[in-house]
């Protein structure tokens, strides 16, 4: 097997210092093949949109740190990069579109401004050149009058254009990582299927892999290949997205799966998972999500879950020695 | 586009202009005294008065003295002075370029000090490069602008002779000595506007640092010299160039002070021999340049605005 596009090792990424700092992100190792689509799925809090600027080391040192662990990408650590190798990196091999379209785009320069300056940092074009595969890229991600857009301030267009704008300019220089924060979550429901369709569109046609941070199981149900589901800095579980769907194993994510609402189910008030994530170092010893679990044990207080491998990761004591291989069998709902 | 947003602008400006004549008119003619006595003194008899009323136009009623007035002065020509017996116009036209080059410089040094240490206190912030540009500009804002003023001539004059204290030499005779005439006024005008530019720029960098575009120009491999030196920048000038154009309305005030401490015979010290002399049409004169002048700096505030922020010209 060839070495994997991505591999994270034990990245660990706190914010502050001492008795009161925050693990964001508490030891997670994942991978990622070349052409995949992974959700990163979690509630607020749970370190996913910190998780995914780790990775271009976009989180802001201080307050953040990155405390451990490697970022392997083609083989190469990210976390041991110089500045001017991460510059190089960034934009042009790893790309990143974020929550606000609108607000990701600088309100005082053109939109074809922003996408040729992606062009001419990481490639020697003139501007001419420039302008020409900008508009090129805003015909791809789907951009109407592409040419007359080029010219337009990001107040000028809509927040999906905006959105289709940053598509087009984090697709620049064809990377082979997209990291995508909450891409769909500030854009109306039709809009969302729009964009959404499009970023699968692009992982077909130009191979590259997608991280895909949400909260949103639709979302996620649409477009992943496989899920990892995040919680107060670390992986409760990490599946393909067909087993993930047909029965969660951690019950952290069979909670989030119950709270999404059915039509047909005639509740009175939405099922949501009591309690509220715990701050980061706080829950240090033992499981994170004990106090909000309905199946804790004992040992749950005393010593943090270990992965067990198999199709799926879980890190939940209650598959300790399972056999994780047919997750079926653990029944599809809670 | 641009072009039809500034001819709206200057059609717009012209009440305002209306009004601000109006409100000059006004102060001298609603002001005790009357001026046919100030003229022919105090042994006149009632005929002359009435006679030298007459011939200034002064009978007639307050609405058709102002339409005049106006008239007149929207061809340059602006009355006599009263006590030096000179045209207004004239008086104004030979001083004006001294405020306006002593302004101009004031502001150029308010701006090459003020936004370079404004971005260094933002990016720096709670360092002690920021702390020390932060302490600077406090005292800027503290001390007044005469005592600045009269600490630079202390220092530079009187203990160190390398400046002249007094007098001016216009530019087109010795650009040299006019330059080393003006640097001690223009600074003691422009450390005040450099301490309110610094303060602006710093908060509108911070402010803009901490806005998602930054995040993404990084996720684009952009330089931090690029994300701040361009980005960050321009999204900042705009609430600067605001404050920029105000501080201009503070240069003709601080003129008035700074041309009579250095002995510069520009609009300001000639306002300052007309209020104590009572030189209606002088004040009046002065007046009206000084608030034209404003009025128009405002306006090309506003159009550089209207580069800097797309957003502006839909409104």
């Amino acid at each position: 097997m060839t070495e994997p596009l991505l591999a994270i090792e034990n990245l660990a990424v706190h914010f502050g210092t001492g008795p009161g700092s925050v693990r964001a992100v508490d030891g997670v190792s994942l991978t990622l093949e070349r052409g995949e689509i992974l959700a990163v799925v979690g509630e607020s809090g749970s370190g996913k949109s910190v998780l995914s600027r780790a990775i271009l080391r976009l989180v802001r040192e201080p307050p953040g740190r990155l405390v451990g662990g490697h970022i392997r990408f083609e083989g190469r650590d990210i976390a041991a990069m110089s500045p001017s190798e991460l510059r190089a990196l960034r934009g042009d091999q790893i790309s990143m579109i974020f929550q606000e379209p609108m607000a990701s785009l600088n309100p005082v320069f053109t939109i074809g401004f922003q996408i040729s300056e992606a062009l001419r940092t990481h490639r020697s074009l003139s501007r001419r050149a420039a302008r020409a595969e900008a508009i090129r890229l805003l015909e791809q991600v789907g951009m109407a009058d592409a040419a007359l857009r080029y010219d337009a301030y990001p107040n000028q267009i809509s927040g999906g254009m905006c959105q289709r704008a940053m598509i087009a300019q984090a697709l620049a220089c064809r990377p082979r990582l997209l990291i995508a924060d909450e891409p769909t979550t500030a854009l109306d429901v039709t809009i969302q299927a729009q964009i959404l369709a499009l970023l699968r569109r692009l992982r077909d046609e130009t191979h590259m892999a997608i991280i895909l941070v949400t909260h949103n199981l639709g979302v996620v149900a649409e477009m992943a290949d496989r899920v990892a589901v995040m919680y107060a800095g670390r992986l409760a579980e990490v599946a393909d997205a067909q087993t993930f769907f047909a029965g969660p194993l951690h019950p952290y994510s069979r909670g989030l799966m119950a709270s999404v609402p059915r039509i047909g189910d005639r509740v009175a008030t939405l099922r949501a998972i009591p309690g509220v994530i715990p701050r980061g170092g706080a829950a240090a010893a033992g499981c994170t999500f004990r106090d909000r679990c309905p199946q804790a044990m004992d040992i749950c207080r005393q010593t943090p879950p270990e992965f067990i491998q198999g199709g799926s990761r879980v890190s939940c004591w209650l598959h300790a020695g399972s056999d994780i291989a047919a997750p079926a069998a653990e029944g599809a709902a809670p | 586009m641009l072009l039809r947003y500034a001819i709206r602008r200057l059609i717009g400006a012209i009440p305002t202009l209306l009004l601000a004549s109006m409100l000059v008119f006004l102060i001298s003619h609603l002001a005790p005294g009357d001026p046919a006595s100030q003229i022919l003194g105090s042994y006149a008899s009632p005929a002359e008065l009435e006679q030298a009323r007459e011939d200034m136009g002064l009978n007639a009623p307050l609405p058709v003295q102002y339409e005049r007035w106006l008239l007149r002065a929207a061809t340059g020509d602006l009355g006599r002075s009263i006590n030096w017996n000179l045209p207004v116009s004239e008086m104004i036209v030979e001083r004006l370029p001294r405020t306006a080059g002593l302004a101009v410089l004031a502001l150029t040094i308010s701006i090459l000090l003020g936004v370079p240490l404004g971005i260094i206190a933002g990016v720096r912030q709670n360092r002690l490069s920021d702390r020390l540009a932060m302490l600077v500009s406090l005292l800027g804002l503290s001390v007044p602008d005469f005592v600045v003023g009269l600490l630079l001539v202390i220092v530079f004059t009187v203990q160190l002779g390398l400046l002249p204290s007094l007098g001016y030499v216009s530019f087109s005779s010795s650009p040299y000595q006019w330059a080393l005439h003006m640097i001690m006024p223009a600074f003691a005008l422009g450390y005040l506007m450099t301490a309110v530019t610094a303060r602006m720029t710093r908060a509108s960098i911070i402010e803009n640092l901490g806005q998602e575009f930054v995040l993404s120009a990084r996720a684009k491999g952009l330089s931090e010299r690029r994300v701040v030196g361009v980005h960050v920048l321009k999204a900042a000038m705009i609430p600067v160039v605001t404050v920029i154009g105000i501080n201009l309305g503070a240069v003709f005030r601080g003129a008035v002070v700074i041309e009579a401490i250095f002995a510069i015979p520009g609009i300001g010290g000639l306002m300052m021999s007309a209020i104590s002399a009572r030189d209606y049409p002088v004040i009046q004169g002065c007046l009206l340049v000084s608030v034209t002048i404003y009025i128009f700096v405002n306006l090309a505030v506003d159009l550089v605005y209207a580069v800097l922020d797309p957003r502006i010209r839909y409104r």
